[in-house]
């Protein structure tokens, strides 16, 4: 898995994401939009809803049965869920690990 | 609308009768227990499983999901009981009550949670005890493992409860399974003395407050716990 195609892939899942759960927002998104904090999109349930739908697109896309709030993410000094982007590296480190 | 329900540890006693309840009234029915099970029902799906495996708590959640198409009702049942003088309680005994009873219900309650949230709706029981509320020498390990399934309930509820999902506890007073048998006579007519109603709890007592609490009607009701027996 390439790193801008799963790019690609997260953005269009946060935009259903959004729409489906019809979640205000006031910018375009890409893969450096905040995913926590005072400038997220997203509130805290929101951000635990969409990491569920990653891990549910995960597997039933590409196969792969990963737990994303796992410890080892918990527990990094940044969170791998600021934004798509490091969300995305976190995803394929822990696929090539 | 509620179509599916996954009872564990459903293979005899408390879960058995509550598998046979909801397919007479035509719900989609799955099951899961270590081994496997007699009942046969086109609506019936069983799948094999320790509720304290998280492996093995995502398959049965994921077959059960490719099966019927959805999750609408998870009723914990699952649970093991011993009594034992704290002072003399193994390790061993206390990791597994916990395993058990705490963590099986922890397991499924996460992963259900998962499709009743994207779902937005679900109802989701956890089975505690009136041993909790009645304090009783002999089961500190037994009911501390149901107490904490209380807490976890009250909590779960306040986080999943804006996907329309309710989490509610039926504490049940003895009743005549397997699970009692392990329970000393004089122990048993102890818990029975204390109840305001002084017998045996029935499989339709059970029944009768969980068709309450996974009711469409019940939306407003979560968080909740009731102990029969009149506690």
């Amino acid at each position: 898995m390439k790193l801008e195609d799963l790019k690609i892939k997260l953005i269009n899942l946060l935009n259903d994401f959004i729409r489906e759960n019809e979640i205000e927002i006031n910018c375009e998104i890409d893969d450096n939009t905040r995913l926590i904090g005072s400038s997220s999109i997203l509130d805290s349930m929101d951000l635990v809803q969409f990491i569920v739908e990653v891990e549910q697109f995960l597997d039933e896309d590409y196969g792969i049965e990963i737990q994303l709030a796992s410890e080892k993410a918990m527990s990094r000094r940044n969170s791998p869920f600021i934004s798509l982007k490091s969300m995305c590296d976190f995803i394929l480190e822990e696929i090539n690990d | 609308m509620i179509k599916t329900i996954l009872i564990t540890g459903n293979r005899k006693g408390i879960g058995r009768s509550l598998t046979e309840h909801y397919l007479k009234k035509g719900f989609n029915l799955v099951g899961c227990s270590r081994s496997n099970t007699d009942l046969i029902h086109k609506n019936y799906f069983h799948v094999i499983g320790d509720v304290t495996s998280e492996d093995d708590v995502k398959r049965i959640v994921k077959e059960s999901k490719k099966k019927f198409g959805s999750i609408d009702v998870l009723i914990n049942n699952a649970g093991k009981a011993s009594m034992n003088h704290s002072i003399l309680t193994p390790v061993s005994t206390v990791k597994d009550l916990f395993d058990t009873n705490y963590l099986g219900t922890f397991l499924f309650s996460r992963e259900c949670s998962k499709l009743m949230m994207k779902q937005k709706f679900g109802r989701i029981i956890n089975f505690s005890t009136v041993a909790v509320p009645m304090n009783l020498e002999g089961e500190m390990v037994y009911a501390s493992s149901k107490s904490a399934i209380e807490t976890m309930s009250k909590i779960l509820s306040k986080e999943i409860s804006r996907y329309n999902t309710t989490v509610n506890v039926i504490g049940p007073t003895p009743i005549l399974t397997d699970l009692i048998k392990v329970v000393p006579k004089d122990k048993v007519q102890e818990i029975l003395n204390q109840q305001t109603l002084k017998r045996f709890g029935t499989f339709d007592d059970i029944s009768n407050v969980i068709d309450f609490f996974i009711s469409e009607k019940s939306s407003f009701i979560t968080g909740q716990k009731i102990y029969l027996g009149g506690l």
